[in-house]
């Protein structure tokens, strides 16, 4: 039993140590210690040392949204083989005749992308 | 069908014998997506509206079809509806009917379109084409089925659909725009309804409409405050579908930013399936205890015919007066079901589900042909307010007069369908004794013959502001389209009985 | 052990939020990330009920599959128009969709 409550223990340190060590490293300790002298350049963005250039908020190529599009659509459909494939047994033909049905509608979606060219990369 | 393992068997042919008309729909659809991936694009663009009307017309005939179905199951069967999987896809009167307004409705839609595709070639027919079908299948499950989880799914295969109609044009701004706040309230709606749904499943414990009632009944007493918050979370999410006061905001926006068939498809075929919904579920899973709710749909249907027929007084653009007016058209076809809860007996269910089809088909018929007529019209004025509409009656006579007559049936004029139909709703509100709100629909008619009045005035009193005096080419499909909507609108209004006989010799839930 | 009432606040919770963020904010982006949020709640909500509720059953757990198909189909469909917004209006600021009285 004593045992049991000393590995809490245990843990409770690492907790309290966790919390502890970059609050205090990072928001106390830092700033009485470090000099504070800003210039322009000290407060420019850290970019390999060259000097930075464009927006941080750049606007990615809309052709990732469709990818991202096509994912989503795709990912979720796949959800709806779990439960069938649980009950495959008692669903019998019919149950397997339909997801059929089902995956060949997805595929006619795959090949609807590809046939309108979503998936080549310009 | 016999059950293994708690497993529901299903044989192919039952599926057919029930659900023809959407399966039609479908295979429909994806025949056109198909085709379109395979062959050149000009051979594409004139077949597949074609082809969309024929499988549309299809489905048509498979749901007359469906009727025998149904009184040959109620004159030699057990009492028990034709369905599937334990009440989750029934076959009855109720769905036929809606199911002829929904195929018959997008055929017209459909119909004119091909002069809208003429007019924009940068608009994909294919796609449009089999959105609508698409949209029309969902608007089918929402009528028949007895599920939370397949009306839902139902439900968003129509919105979807209709979400990107009405962003259809790529190239136009106010399209996109519509397109946006569609989604945007559409999806929080659908949300809502969900949530109330959530409570009632929690409650019953069950998806299914017909076997969750009697529960519904059974625990009324102990969950009042959560079913209403059912009740009342999905009356909200349903009331944004067919625009009810205070959920109608989207409505003028999205009219105004759509195509005018997509329009057309939205004031019609959306909003009857939006109310099939409404029905079904308030019918069918709150049946036990309408009397405890119904004061709500009375006061919604009350704000919706005032408010809708006010803010339409105001109104400069014709398709914005359009939207404003088909929003207290919900109120007049919301007002048989709210009545309902007065006097609650078998005979007064199915009256108002005839008042309610009966304005439907009605509505469906004017809404048509002003819409066509608003196309032509709208296109050679270059602008869509109502000064395009100035001296018609000088320059195309034809449109001139079919357009009074629409306008005139939408307000509620005699021999007109629009009158009938108000005067079996207004008679449905006197039998319950509920006078006020017919009083309120006479009021409200009444506010709206003057902005209709403005119309006709535009066409008929003054002079036009285009100069040149030259003939309006009307294209041959929205001719017909006109044409069918004037035939429809004038027939029911001299010759009602033709219809309502129909109606009332229906097995409505299978009874 | 938790309680039913936990899990059903919370679910509560979260569709406020979504509701207050779709009602409010002005990046659609974000506005469409609340719907997602409130269907989510709703998926918390169904999927208590059929594990704790007065009469579990596996209902739930099928709609809660189905929610979240026809979320996630609602969200491509979102972004794909909000795509055409942009390229026509060249922002996503609910703010600056006026074109039309709202």
């Amino acid at each position: 039993m004593v045992s049991y409550w000393n590995s809490y223990l245990f843990i409770f340190l690492f907790l309290v140590l966790g919390l502890l060590l970059p609050i205090g490293a990072l928001m106390v300790l830092g700033p009485l210690l470090r000099p504070k002298n800003p210039t322009p350049e000290k407060l420019t963005t850290y970019e390999s040392g060259i000097e930075p250039f464009g927006e941080a908020h750049v606007r990615y190529n809309v052709r990732y949204y469709l990818f991202a599009l096509m994912f989503v659509a795709f990912d979720v459909e796949i959800m709806f083989l779990y439960p069938w494939a649980v009950t495959f047994d008692s669903l019998g033909l019919f149950g397997l005749v339909e997801m059929l049905i089902f995956l060949g509608l997805l595929v006619l979606g795959l090949v609807y992308a590809w046939k309108k060219k979503v998936l080549e990369w310009k | 069908m016999n059950g293994i393992n708690g497993v529901t068997q299903l044989a192919f042919s039952d599926v057919w014998r029930v659900m023809a008309p959407e399966i039609l729909l479908v295979l429909g659809g994806f025949l056109i997506l198909v085709l379109d991936l395979f062959m050149n694009k000009e051979s594409s663009r004139r077949l597949s509206p074609q082809l969309g009307i024929l499988f549309l017309i299809a489905a048509f005939v498979m749901t007359i079809r469906n009727f025998g179905l149904v009184s040959d199951q109620t004159a030699g069967g057990t009492g028990e509806l034709l369905n599937l999987s334990n009440m989750l896809y029934v076959l009855d009167d109720f769905g036929n009917v809606f199911k002829l307004l929904f195929t018959a409705g997008t055929a017209l839609v459909l119909l004119m379109s091909i002069d809208f595709f003429k007019q924009n070639p940068e608009v994909k027919v294919a796609e449009y084409t089999y959105l609508m079908l698409f949209a029309t299948t969902g608007a089918m499950v929402m009528a028949s089925s007895l599920d939370l989880i397949t009306l839902f799914v139902g439900l968003e295969l129509l919105s979807i659909s209709s979400y990107v109609l009405v962003a259809m044009r790529r190239n136009h701004a106010k399209s996109a725009e519509g397109g946006m706040k569609y989604l945007v309230i559409g999806s929080i709606a659908s949300a809502m309804a969900l949530y109330g749904m959530s409570f009632l499943y929690g409650v019953t414990g069950q998806t299914n409409l017909a076997y969750g009632a009697q529960t519904v009944i059974q625990m009324w007493l102990q969950f009042k405050p959560l079913l209403t918050l059912a009740f009342l979370l999905m009356l909200i999410g349903f009331g944004v579908k067919v625009s009810l006061v205070p959920f109608h905001q989207w409505s003028p926006d999205t009219y105004e930013g759509a195509p005018n068939p997509v329009t057309a498809f939205l004031a019609v075929v959306s909003k009857a399936a939006g109310f099939a919904l409404i029905l079904r579920t308030f019918l069918w899973g709150f049946s036990g205890v309408f009397g405890d709710v119904y004061i709500y749909l009375v006061i919604l249907a009350a704000l919706t015919m005032v408010v809708g027929n006010v803010a339409a007084l105001s109104q400069k653009n014709i398709k914005r007066l359009l939207a404003y007016s088909s929003v207290a058209q919900a109120g007049y076809l919301l007002l048989p079901l709210a009545v309902l809860g007065k006097g609650k007996s078998i005979d007064n269910i199915w009256l108002a589900l005839g008042q309610t089809s009966f304005y439907l088909v009605a509505y469906l018929f004017m809404t048509m042909g002003a819409f066509a007529v608003l196309t032509v019209v709208t296109r050679q004025a270059g602008n869509e307010t109502l000064e395009a509409f100035r001296g018609l009656w000088k320059r195309a006579p034809f449109l001139a007069v079919s357009m009074a007559v629409f306008v005139l049936s939408m307000a509620g004029m005699p021999l007109t369908a629009g009158f009938i139909g108000k005067f079996y709703i207004f008679l449905g509100t006197i039998n319950t004794e509920m006078y006020w709100l017919g009083g309120l629909l006479f009021a409200t008619s009444a506010i709206a013959f003057y902005y209709y009045f403005g119309v006709l005035k535009a066409m008929f009193l003054k002079d036009s502001a285009v100069q040149s005096h030259d003939k309006i080419q009307v294209p041959v499909s929205l001719t017909v389209t006109i044409a069918i909507g004037l035939i429809g609108t004038l027939a029911l209004g001299i010759f009602p009985d033709l219809l309502m006989k129909f109606l009332n010799g229906l097995h409505w839930f299978g009874q | 052990m938790l309680s039913v009432e936990q899990f059903l606040t919370l679910g509560a919770i979260l569709f406020c939020i979504g509701l207050f963020g779709a009602l409010t904010k002005r990046n659609i982006i974000i506005v469409l990330v609340s719907i997602e949020l409130m269907l989510n709640a709703v998926n918390i909500n169904l999927l208590t009920f059929a594990r704790f509720g007065l009469m579990p059953s596996i209902n739930g757990q099928i709609f809660t599959l189905f929610t979240m198909t026809i979320a996630a189909a609602e969200l491509a469909v979102g972004l794909a128009v909000l795509i055409s917004l942009y390229r026509n209006r060249n922002t996503s600021d609910v703010r600056d969709q006026d074109l039309m009285k709202w």
